[in-house]
C-alpha cells in the first residue's frame, strides 16, 4: 500500500459523512445531560459555589467566578451541540469541560475530601447525598469520549452548520 | 503511516502534510471559536448574575468558603486587602477596628465598626453574631498597636467561625498615606454642678470594686473598666440597651506597692475609658464626668459607701 494512497484513505475516512450520523446520537445524549446538569447551578449559584467549594482544590477566590459562568457555558454550549451550530467548537469546549471534571474528581478521591455529592446535577450537595467515586470518573470519561469523537469527526453536516454552509453554497 | 513512494505526488493530491496542515486549521479554526463562545457566555453569565435580584453571587468571595481551610490559630495566613480596594459605600464589606475604643473614637475609618480587643477576646456584644451574617462579605480588620490587635482580633473571629476576614494591608498607615480621611467623636463631657441640678442620668463608676466600695456618687451602678479586661459582659450589654442617660466617671488610684515595676502609678481617669467603650459600640446619650468623683465632691456632692456586693451594682 502506498503512503500517498493510505493518505486518501485516511482523508476520505476521516471525512466520512457517516461519522456526522453516528455523532447526532452522541451530541444528544451529552447535550441533554449538560442541559440538566446546568439548570440546578444557574438557578441556586450559591449552592452550586458551595459544592465547588468542597473540592478543595480552586482559590477560594475564584469560586463564585466559576460557579456564575460555568453553568451558563455548559448551557449554551449544550444547546449549540444538539443544535448543531459551531459543532467542533462546543465539542472542544465539552472536552476542556470534562477533562476539568475528571480532574477534579480524580485530585478529590485521592485527597479523600469529604464530599457529599460532586455537584454535577444538583446543585444542592446535601440533597444528592451521593458520595463521590471512581464510578463519577468513568462516566466523565465516557462524555469525554464521545465528545473527542465529535470534535475530531463530525463538521456538523447534520445540523446547523451544514445548513449555513449549505445556504452560502446556493447564495454564492 | 507508511512511507510515501519516492515518486513525486500529483499537483492537487492529497498528501500527509496537506492533510495535517488541512486538520490543524480547522483545530484553529474550532479553538478560536471555542475560544470566543466561552469568553462571551463568561460575560453574559457575569450580567446575568449581576442583574439578578435575589439568587445572585459576589463575583468575588472567600467566605463562607473558606471554612474548608484550616482554622489558624493565630496570625499566619490572613490574607490582606489592599487600601485601593476598599471604596466609599462598598456594601460587600465590613470593616473593623480593632483598637481600644477611646483610640478608636479619636479617628478611624468611615465606616469602621468598633471591636475593641483585650488579651484574648474583643469586646463586641452582639458582633460575632453579626459578622457572621455578613457571609460572602469581606471582614476587613484593622487597628495595628503593640499589642497586634488586629492580628489577634482576626484570628479570634476565624477561630469563632467568622468567615471572609482579611486584614488591612499596611494598616491605618497605607490608609491615610493613600490620602483617605478619618472620622473622629467627641465623648461628650458633664459637668457636676449641671448633674447636681438634674436628676434622672445613671451614673456608672467605671473603677475597681474595692474603691467603688470605699465610696461613690449614691445609686451609681459599678462597671470596673480598667482597658486591660473587657468590662463585665452583661452588665456592658445591659447599659447598651439602656435608653436612659448614661454618666460614667471614675479616677481610678493606682496601688504604687502592688504595681509592676515600670507601670504608670498615676491615677487613671477609667470613667472616659468606659464612655468611650460605650459610645464606640453604639451608645448614644452617653457623657464622661471628668476628674469623676473629686469633681463630684468639688461641686458639693455627696458620696456613699457600698453595702454589700458592689461588683454588680443596680442595672439600668
Amino acid at each position: 500500500m502506498s503512503g500517498r494512497t493510505v493518505t486518501e484513505w485516511v482523508d476520505r475516512l476521516w471525512n466520512h459523512k457517516v461519522h456526522n450520523v453516528l455523532a447526532i446520537p452522541l451530541r444528544v445524549w451529552v447535550g441533554a445531560i449538560f442541559i440538566t446538569a446546568a439548570w440546578h447551578k444557574i438557578v441556586y449559584p450559591a449552592k452550586f459555589a458551595l459544592s465547588i467549594a468542597t473540592y478543595q482544590i480552586l482559590p477560594l477566590e475564584y469560586i463564585n467566578l466559576l460557579a456564575i459562568t460555568l453553568p451558563w457555558l455548559e448551557l449554551v454550549v449544550a444547546l449549540t451541540l444538539i443544535g448543531g451550530l459551531w459543532t467542533r467548537a462546543s465539542a472542544l469546549i465539552m472536552v476542556g469541560m470534562n477533562v476539568m471534571f475528571i480532574a477534579a474528581l480524580y485530585i478529590a478521591i485521592k485527597n479523600q475530601t469529604q464530599m457529599a455529592s460532586c455537584g454535577c446535577f444538583s446543585a444542592d450537595a446535601e440533597a444528592a447525598m451521593k458520595t463521590i467515586g471512581w464510578d463519577y470518573v468513568y462516566r466523565d470519561i465516557q462524555y469525554l469520549a464521545a465528545m473527542v469523537y465529535v470534535a475530531l469527526f463530525d463538521n456538523g453536516w447534520l445540523g446547523a452548520d451544514g445548513l449555513i454552509r449549505h445556504l452560502r453554497r446556493k447564495n454564492a | 503511516m507508511p512511507l510515501r513512494n519516492d515518486t513525486s505526488p500529483d499537483p492537487g493530491s492529497i498528501t500527509p502534510p496537506v492533510l495535517a496542515l488541512r486538520g490543524l486549521r480547522r483545530l484553529g479554526i474550532a479553538l478560536a471559536k471555542a475560544l470566543a463562545i466561552t469568553v462571551v457566555m463568561s460575560l453574559f453569565a457575569i450580567a446575568f448574575n449581576a442583574a439578578r435580584s435575589k439568587r445572585g453571587i459576589d463575583l468575588f468571595a472567600r467566605a463562607p468558603y473558606d471554612i474548608y481551610t484550616d482554622c489558624p490559630e493565630m496570625d499566619a495566613n490572613i490574607p490582606k486587602l489592599k487600601v485601593s480596594r476598599i471604596k466609599a459605600g462598598n456594601r460587600g464589606l465590613v470593616l473593623v477596628d480593632a483598637r481600644p475604643a477611646a483610640v478608636y473614637l479619636a479617628g478611624h475609618i468611615p465606616s469602621a465598626r468598633a471591636m475593641p480587643m483585650y488579651g484574648t477576646s474583643p469586646n463586641a456584644p452582639g458582633g460575632l453574631t453579626y459578622l457572621r451574617k455578613m457571609r460572602g462579605r469581606f471582614i476587613v480588620v484593622y487597628g495595628k498597636d503593640q499589642m497586634q490587635s488586629a492580628v489577634h482580633l482576626a484570628s479570634y473571629l476565624r477561630q469563632h467561625s467568622v468567615r471572609g476576614v482579611y486584614l488591612l494591608d499596611g494598616d491605618l498607615a497605607a490608609w491615610t498615606k493613600a490620602g483617605r480621611k478619618l472620622v473622629s467623636t467627641a465623648i461628650p463631657q458633664a459637668d457636676a454642678p449641671s448633674l447636681l441640678a438634674s436628676s434622672g442620668p445613671l451614673y456608672v463608676d467605671a473603677r475597681p470594686p474595692d474603691q467603688y466600695r470605699a465610696g461613690h456618687i449614691p445609686g451609681a451602678q459599678s462597671l470596673p473598666c480598667d482597658g486591660l479586661i473587657p468590662p463585665d459582659p452583661k452588665a456592658f450589654a445591659a447599659l447598651l440597651a439602656s435608653k436612659r442617660s448614661i454618666v460614667t466617671y471614675g479616677v481610678a488610684e493606682v496601688d504604687e506597692e502592688l504595681a509592676e515595676p515600670g507601670v504608670d502609678t498615676k491615677p487613671k481617669d477609667v470613667g472616659r475609658l468606659l464612655a468611650a467603650e460605650l459610645l464606640a459600640l453604639g451608645a448614644k446619650k452617653v457623657r464622661w464626668l471628668p476628674q469623676g468623683q473629686h469633681a463630684w465632691k468639688k461641686a458639693g456632692g455627696k458620696v456613699a459607701p457600698s453595702p454589700a456586693s458592689p461588683e454588680k451594682g443596680a442595672q439600668p
